[in-house]
C-alpha cells in the first residue's frame, strides 16, 4: 500500500483544491478489505485507470463502476471494495467549491453519489492519459501535484465568485469554532442569507457541514490513539456531545468492530480520502 | 465546548477548596465513617476545565462512587459529566458499580437518580432531636481510655463485634490519642466503649458518637444510656451530636432513638445502569 496526500502550492488552485492524493493497493499487500470512508462535505474528482473497478456502499445501494469517478458530498459512512488491487489519483476540492466552477447543477449539488465520469470532456481536452497521470502519481508526488495544477488550471481560471460564493468562502475557516448562531453578526449578515447562501453553494446546512467537520476531527483524534487510553467522557466534551451518551456506545462499538489491524493502520481510507497525514 | 479532563488526584490537598464547598452544601453534617473513614482511603479524581481544577469525585476499591462535586465556577455541566462517568465512559476512573451518597448531599443525591436503576437503604443518619429525652438522669460515668489500656479495648470490640484485631489496634490508638474513646466499667468489667469522635478540618461543630455494648449486657437499655452520656459531652463542648447506624441494625436503632436522636437523612447505595 502507497499513499500521498499534498496541496498544491500554486496559490489561485488552492483557493479550491483542498489536496490531491494518491492511493494503490498492489498484488502483494494486504490491508482491510472493506475500509469505511467517513462523511465528508467535500467532494472528490477520482482519477483511475479506465478498465479498474469501482464499488461503493452507501447504506446497502452499491454503486459499481469503471475509471475515473466523481465522489460527492457525502452524509452517510460509505464501505469501499479493495478486495482487488486497485490505483486512485484523487483531487478533493474544498467544500463548495464545484459552484463556481460552473460545472452545473447536476454536478454541483449532488450529495451521497459516484458518478462516473468523462476525463477528457471534463477538462476540454482529448490528450489527457489518466495512465500517464497515475504513473506520474506513483513516481513523484511533487511532479504530479505540478501535473494536476497544468490540468486543472484551464478549468478554475473559468471559474466565477458571486457573493454567496464569497461569503462561504468566509464562513467556512469560522465553522469550527463558532456557534452557528453567531456566525450571521460575525460576518454582518442576517442568519438566513447566510443559511441560504450557504446551502446555494454547498448543498448543506451550516449545521451539517460542522457536524461533518466535527465527525471528521473526532475520527481522526480517535484513530490516533489507542482504544483502551480514549477516555470517551473527555472525548464528549471536547466534541460537544456530552449530552449524547448513545453516540458514544455507537462509537465505541464501532471502534470495537473495526479489525485491530485496520485500526493499527488508522485507517487508511481516512487518511488519504479525508486528508489527515500519517 | 468544553475542554475536560480527568486526572487521578495524588494529593488531597489539592481538594481542600473543593471539599469545603462540599460539607458546606450539605443539607446536614455527613456521616463520619464514609467522609473520613472511607473517602481518604479511596481514590479521587479531579475534573478540569481548561487545566483549572472545577470538580472531583471519590470512588471506593468496590467500584463505588462515594463523593462528585462540581464548583458552581464552570460551564462544565454536571448532569453530562455525571451520566457519561457512571456509565464507565472515562478511562481514567473506570468502570463504576454504582454509588453511596446520602440524603443530604443533595447535587449528587439527584444526579444518582438520574442514573440508576435501583437503590436500598444502606445506612440511617442521625442528629440530635432536642426534645425532652435531653434531661439527664439516666447517665453513665463514663472514664476516658488511655494507652495502657488499648488491648483491653481490642479483645472487647473483637470479641463483641467481631472486627479484625490488626484494624481495631488501629484505630483504637487513634481515638486514644485524640481523647475520643471513653469506657464504662462496672468492678473492673468493661461493659461497653463510647466514642466521641470530633472533625477536624470540616463540620467542626459536629461530634459523631458511636459505642459498642457487651454481648452479655445487651438488651437492657445500656446503649441509649451511653449515647447520652456522650451525647452530653458533646454538648458540653458546644458541639451537636451526630450518629448513624446501619438500616438493618434494628436494636441500634432503637438505642439511639431512646437516646433523644432523630433519623432525618439516610445513606443510599446505588447501582448504575450498566451502559
Amino acid at each position: 500500500m502507497i499513499h500521498w496526500i499534498q496541496s498544491s502550492k500554486n496559490k489561485y488552485i488552492d483557493q479550491y483544491v483542498e489536496c490531491y492524493w494518491f492511493i494503490e493497493k498492489d498484488m502483494n499487500s494486504s490491508s482491510y478489505d472493506f475500509p469505511k470512508l467517513n462523511p465528508d462535505p467535500a467532494c472528490h474528482l477520482i482519477l483511475s485507470p479506465p478498465t479498474q473497478t469501482y464499488q461503493y456502499d452507501i447504506k446497502g445501494d452499491l454503486t459499481c463502476g469503471k475509471g475515473s469517478h466523481w465522489l460527492f458530498p457525502h452524509h452517510h459512512t460509505i464501505e469501499l471494495d479493495h478486495t482487488d488491487p486497485f490505483v486512485h489519483l484523487g483531487i478533493k476540492f474544498h467544500v463548495g467549491a464545484l459552484y463556481s466552477l460552473g460545472l452545473g447543477e447536476d454536478i454541483q449539488l449532488k450529495q451521497d453519489q459516484i458518478q462516473s465520469i468523462h476525463i477528457a470532456r471534463l477538462f476540454e481536452s482529448s490528450d489527457i492519459k489518466t495512465l500517464d497521470l497515475i504513473e506520474m502519481a506513483r513516481m513523484n508526488s511533487d511532479s504530479s501535484c505540478d501535473q494536476l495544477d497544468s490540468l486543472l488550471r484551464p478549468l478554475l481560471q473559468k471559474a466565477k465568485e458571486d457573493k454567496h460564493s464569497e461569503l462561504v468562502r468566509k464562513t467556512l475557516p469560522l465553522l469550527a469554532n463558532t456557534p452557528i448562531s453567531a456566525l450571521g453578526d460575525n460576518l454582518h449578515c442576517s442568519q438566513r442569507t447566510l443559511e441560504r447562501s450557504f446551502n446555494r453553494v454547498t448543498g448543506l446546512t451550516l449545521k451539517q457541514c460542522q457536524s461533518m467537520n466535527k465527525l471528521e476531527l473526532l475520527l481522526e483524534s480517535l484513530y490516533q490513539r489507542e482504544i483502551d487510553e480514549i477516555d470517551w467522557v473527555e472525548v464528549a466534551f471536547e466534541f460537544g456531545f456530552s449530552d449524547q451518551p448513545h453516540l458514544i456506545r455507537h462509537l465505541k462499538k464501532q471502534l470495537g468492530l473495526t479489525p485491530s489491524h485496520y485500526a493499527k493502520e488508522r485507517g487508511f481510507t481516512i487518511d488519504v480520502y479525508g486528508g489527515i497525514s500519517s | 465546548m468544553n475542554k475536560l479532563a480527568i486526572k487521578k488526584i495524588e494529593l488531597l490537598s489539592e481538594l481542600a477548596e473543593l471539599k469545603r464547598d462540599y460539607f458546606e452544601s450539605s443539607t446536614s453534617a455527613l456521616d463520619g465513617m464514609w467522609h473520613f473513614g472511607f473517602v481518604p482511603m479511596s481514590e479521587h479524581y479531579g475534573f478540569y476545565e481548561e487545566s483549572v481544577l472545577k470538580g472531583f469525585c471519590c470512588v471506593n476499591s468496590d467500584g463505588y462512587m462515594l463523593q462528585f462535586h462540581l464548583c458552581a465556577n464552570t460551564q462544565i455541566d454536571s448532569r453530562d459529566l455525571f451520566t457519561l462517568i457512571s456509565q464507565g465512559n472515562s478511562s481514567v476512573i473506570g468502570n463504576l458499580k454504582g454509588a453511596f451518597v446520602s440524603t443530604a448531599e443533595t447535587d449528587y443525591l439527584s444526579l444518582c437518580l438520574d442514573n440508576s436503576r435501583s437503590f436500598k437503604v444502606n445506612a440511617l443518619m442521625y442528629q440530635d432531636a432536642k426534645t425532652c429525652a435531653n434531661e439527664s438522669g439516666d447517665e453513665l460515668t463514663l472514664t476516658l481510655v488511655d494507652e495502657t489500656q488499648l488491648s483491653n479495648f481490642v479483645s472487647f470490640a473483637a470479641s463483641n463485634i467481631g472486627a479484625p484485631q490488626a484494624w481495631l489496634t488501629g484505630y483504637y490508638t487513634n481515638l486514644i490519642k485524640r481523647k475520643e474513646l471513653w469506657g464504662y466499667w462496672i468492678d473492673n468489667q468493661l461493659l461497653a466503649s463510647g466514642e466521641c469522635r470530633f472533625f477536624d478540618d470540616y463540620q467542626t461543630q459536629y461530634a459523631d458518637l458511636g459505642m459498642i455494648v457487651a454481648v452479655s449486657e445487651r438488651g437492657k437499655g445500656l446503649a441509649s444510656r451511653v449515647l447520652k452520656s456522650l451525647k452530653s459531652k458533646a454538648i458540653k463542648q458546644g458541639l451537636a451530636a451526630i450518629c448513624s447506624t446501619e438500616s438493618d441494625n434494628i436494636a441500634a436503632q432503637k438505642a439511639i432513638s431512646h437516646a433523644g436522636f432523630i433519623a432525618t437523612n439516610r445513606i443510599i447505595q446505588f447501582e448504575f445502569e450498566p451502559s
